[in-house]
């Protein structure tokens, strides 16, 4: 046997291999496409079938059965046609035309005389030609607008019907051109081989080729999972993955629907929830976690069919997201006509809604460590923070009960002598302190935002700056307070302003140890009086300034950590400086910190002359 | 007798203790932490009343400094935190905010006298 017929008698059992897998799986599922196929191969099948029996059997064939087999040949790229009709839109005057010229043909080769000419080869091979361009074209067409698996199988489908009319063009060259028959036959038979792998690629892929296929998809849906950031919301992972499915699968529209325990539905996040009435699809699919393909939703699903209608979506794949025994929910595709090889993609959709769970499942499992930790960072918060309080409150309580003491022994032993003016008063001064501090501890706990500020009224801010600064010299020698600016006005509630001027220097002596120069700038700019209490201490961790206005946060860096405190000040200077509307941050400096404050200036500003420079320095 | 250093942070309760030593015939200097105290620190040095949490430098890391320099003056630690654990690896006694005064005079009295003679007599009402 010549390499040419091994070559022709393997495409010929190509072409019944492919019949029998088509046959096969059209008895599992019938349906109308899976039909066309069928015929199709089947009629290459019986074409290659007579040809190979007439030469291993030497057999002459009657010329009816001739004329039957070449009736049939003319028929093939018509029934092709169809399948591609099918897959896609056609232009009906194409298909209308072949469909006569189909019929016109095959009728005259039933009836036309023998010996007739090769202008009437010429005409059979033109129309043969033609048509399956025109088939191919179509496919083309397909592929370029399918995506993955799909699209794969589209351009092999393309190229087998390329390469079917290409064998057949160079099948009946030797007719014209004789004198090459041997090089014309061998071309036509290779076409004919590779026609009928590419359409084995096409039609029946091998399970390891849909694997490698379904692979890359896969990889390209863990690429999308990696690229999305850990911060993002169920929403948006659910949104951006449902589109990674429907690029994959080449669908228009993906929905993922997430099983909401306390309200014992399934539900999109970030959509409003819709009532599906009844039984839906989707909802079967979750209840029998069988994966679903409904060809025809608005026939199977009437109670929903204005939905789907209304999205122009009539196919509809549904396969169940779920990890081991963990229901989340169901991963649906839909497409405005049945996919083009819906086994395929129902597969596919499968392995991605495993991926999808799994996805799922270790964020859910992340978010719940970060809550834990979370938690456990709040507990520690309100620890340390009780502790601090504790440390707090005992220190003027130290003083006031070690004080009273000391004067009592003192009057015991001496009754006449005078009490002691200093003590009392430093007796006052701890008392007050734990006034203001059990007054923080109300104020921080006070849940929600608002309520801090009372009664507002125009404040000269620079006032009130130099009685804080004067204050605060009078009591540690190592730290030189000044205030100074020009007179500067808002609308404020003067003792909470007071407070938090307070608050800021009393911070900057805390943590200036060593001692230092301690500076409050009050100035006005246009609408805005900025105040800046600086300090020569020991700073703030660049990654702590934001962080220390929060509720019983403090400087991370060992040296102010050694500092007790409660992290209460700075959260409360925030809240009483947003409520008037301003804004309040601190600034790392080369050596200490500055603190900020800015405050809408008061209208009566504008109507007072600028009071002269006043100037405290106390030491 | 030698002077005792007081040691804490807190401005109020270095005033306190000065006054009650001074008024019990104590003389007696103000350290605001662990640093200035080592730099108060001389031979004459009689007893140190030390806080724990400070600035700079802490009461535990003052005492550790105070041992490898074999100084021999007494140390009270006087915290409102929990003071036990330096207490005993020191193996010096603790008293905790808020104290008593008469409690600090005794403890006062009492450590001066394991180590020096007896101070004056404390007045008694």
């Amino acid at each position: 046997m010549s390499a040419n017929d091994l070559i022709r008698d393997l495409t010929n059992l190509g072409f019944v291999a492919i019949f029998l897998a088509v046959a096969i799986r059209t008895l599992r599922r019938p349906g109308s496409r899976s039909m066309s196929i069928l015929l199709f191969f089947g009629v290459v099948a019986v074409i290659g079938s007579l040809s190979a029996a007439s030469t291993h059997l030497n057999l002459t064939l009657p010329l009816r059965i001739v004329r039957i087999q070449v009736a049939l040949l003319l028929v093939l790229p018509w029934i092709l046609l169809n399948v591609a009709a099918e897959f896609g839109t056609l232009s009906r005057n194409g298909r209308r035309l072949s469909t006569l010229a189909m019929l016109l043909l095959t009728a005259s080769v039933l009836v036309v005389p023998r010996g007739i000419g090769s202008w009437y080869l010429l005409l059979l091979v033109g129309y043969f030609t033609l048509v399956a361009a025109f088939a191919t074209q179509a496919f083309v067409r397909l592929a370029r607008t399918s995506k993955g698996v799909t699209r794969r199988r589209m351009q092999a489908v393309a190229s087998g019907s390329a390469f079917l009319a290409l064998a057949l063009l160079l099948g009946t060259a030797n007719r014209f051109a004789p004198a090459w028959a041997e090089a014309w036959t061998a071309l036509s038979r290779v076409n004919g081989l590779l026609c009928v792998l590419s359409y084995f690629v096409g039609f029946v892929p091998p399970p390891s080729l849909r694997r490698l296929w379904q692979d890359r998809a896969l990889r390209q849906f863990l690429q999308a999972t990696a690229a999305i950031p850990p911060t993002a919301d169920l929403p948006h992972i659910v949104g951006r993955l449902g589109d990674t499915v429907a690029e994959i699968l080449g669908t228009p529209h993906v929905t993922v629907a997430l099983w909401n325990e306390a309200e014992q539905a399934l539900e999109t996040p970030g959509s409003p929830p819709r009532g599906l009435p009844g039984s839906t699809p989707v909802e079967r699919v979750f209840a029998t976690q069988q994966s679903m393909f409904i060809p025809d939703a608005p026939k199977s699903d009437p109670a929903n069919r204005g939905l789907y209608l209304g999205y122009d979506m009539r196919a509809l794949m549904i396969a169940p997201i779920t990890d081991g025994d963990h229901r989340l929910g169901v991963l649906a595709a839909f497409a405005n006509r049945a996919p083009i090889f819906a086994g395929e993609d129902l597969a596919l959709l499968e392995l991605l809604a495993t991926d999808l769970a799994g996805f799922l499942q270790r964020r859910a499992l992340d978010e719940q460590v970060a809550l834990t930790r979370a938690r456990d960072e709040a507990t520690r918060l309100k620890e340390e923070f009780l502790a601090a309080a504790a440390h707090d409150l005992r220190t003027p309580l130290t003083v006031i009960l070690g004080q009273a003491q000391y004067m009592l022994r003192q009057q015991r032993r001496s009754p006449q002598l005078p009490i002691d003016r200093e003590s009392l008063e430093e007796l006052l001064h701890e008392a007050e302190r734990m006034r203001d501090l059990t007054q923080d501890l109300l104020d921080v706990a006070r849940p929600g935002t608002g309520g801090f500020v009372g009664q507002l009224a125009p404040i000269d801010v620079t006032v009130i700056a130099h009685e804080v600064a004067a204050e605060a010299s009078g009591r540690s020698a190592r730290h030189q307070v000044r205030a100074q600016g020009l007179a500067c006005h808002v609308l404020g509630d003067e003792r909470r302003l007071r407070q938090v001027l307070s608050n800021l220097v009393e911070n900057a002596i805390k943590f200036s140890p060593a001692g230092g120069a301690i500076g409050i700038d009050i100035e006005r700019d246009g609408d805005t009086v900025h105040l800046a209490v600086a300090d020569e201490g020991l700073g703030i961790a660049t990654d702590d300034l934001e962080r220390i206005f929060e509720r019983f946060e403090r400087g991370s860096s060992p040296a102010a950590e050694a500092i007790p405190g409660t992290g209460m000040g700075l959260f409360l200077c925030r809240r009483i400086i947003e409520e008037h509307g301003g804004r309040i941050w601190a600034e790392r400096l080369p050596r200490g910190s500055r603190f900020h404050v800015t405050l809408d200036a008061a209208p009566v500003d504008a109507d007072e002359s600028p009071e002269a420079e006043r100037s405290s320095i106390a030491s | 007798m030698g002077e005792i250093l007081v040691v804490d942070d807190e401005r109020g309760i270095r005033r306190l203790v000065s006054a009650v030593l001074e008024d019990a015939g104590y003389t007696s200097r103000g350290c605001a932490n662990g640093m200035e105290a080592l730099e108060a620190l001389t031979e004459e040095t009689g007893l140190v009343i030390l806080d724990l949490t400070m600035p700079v430098m802490s009461g535990d890391e003052f005492l550790r400094e105070l041992r490898r320099r074999k100084h021999p003056a007494p140390v009270i630690i006087l915290s409102a935190g929990n003071a036990a654990a330096v207490a005993a690896e020191f193996a010096v006694p603790a008293l905790a905010k808020p104290f008593d005064v008469d409690e600090l005079l005794t403890l006062v009295a009492a450590t001066l006298d394991d180590r020096l003679t007896a101070p004056l007599p404390i007045p008694r009402s």
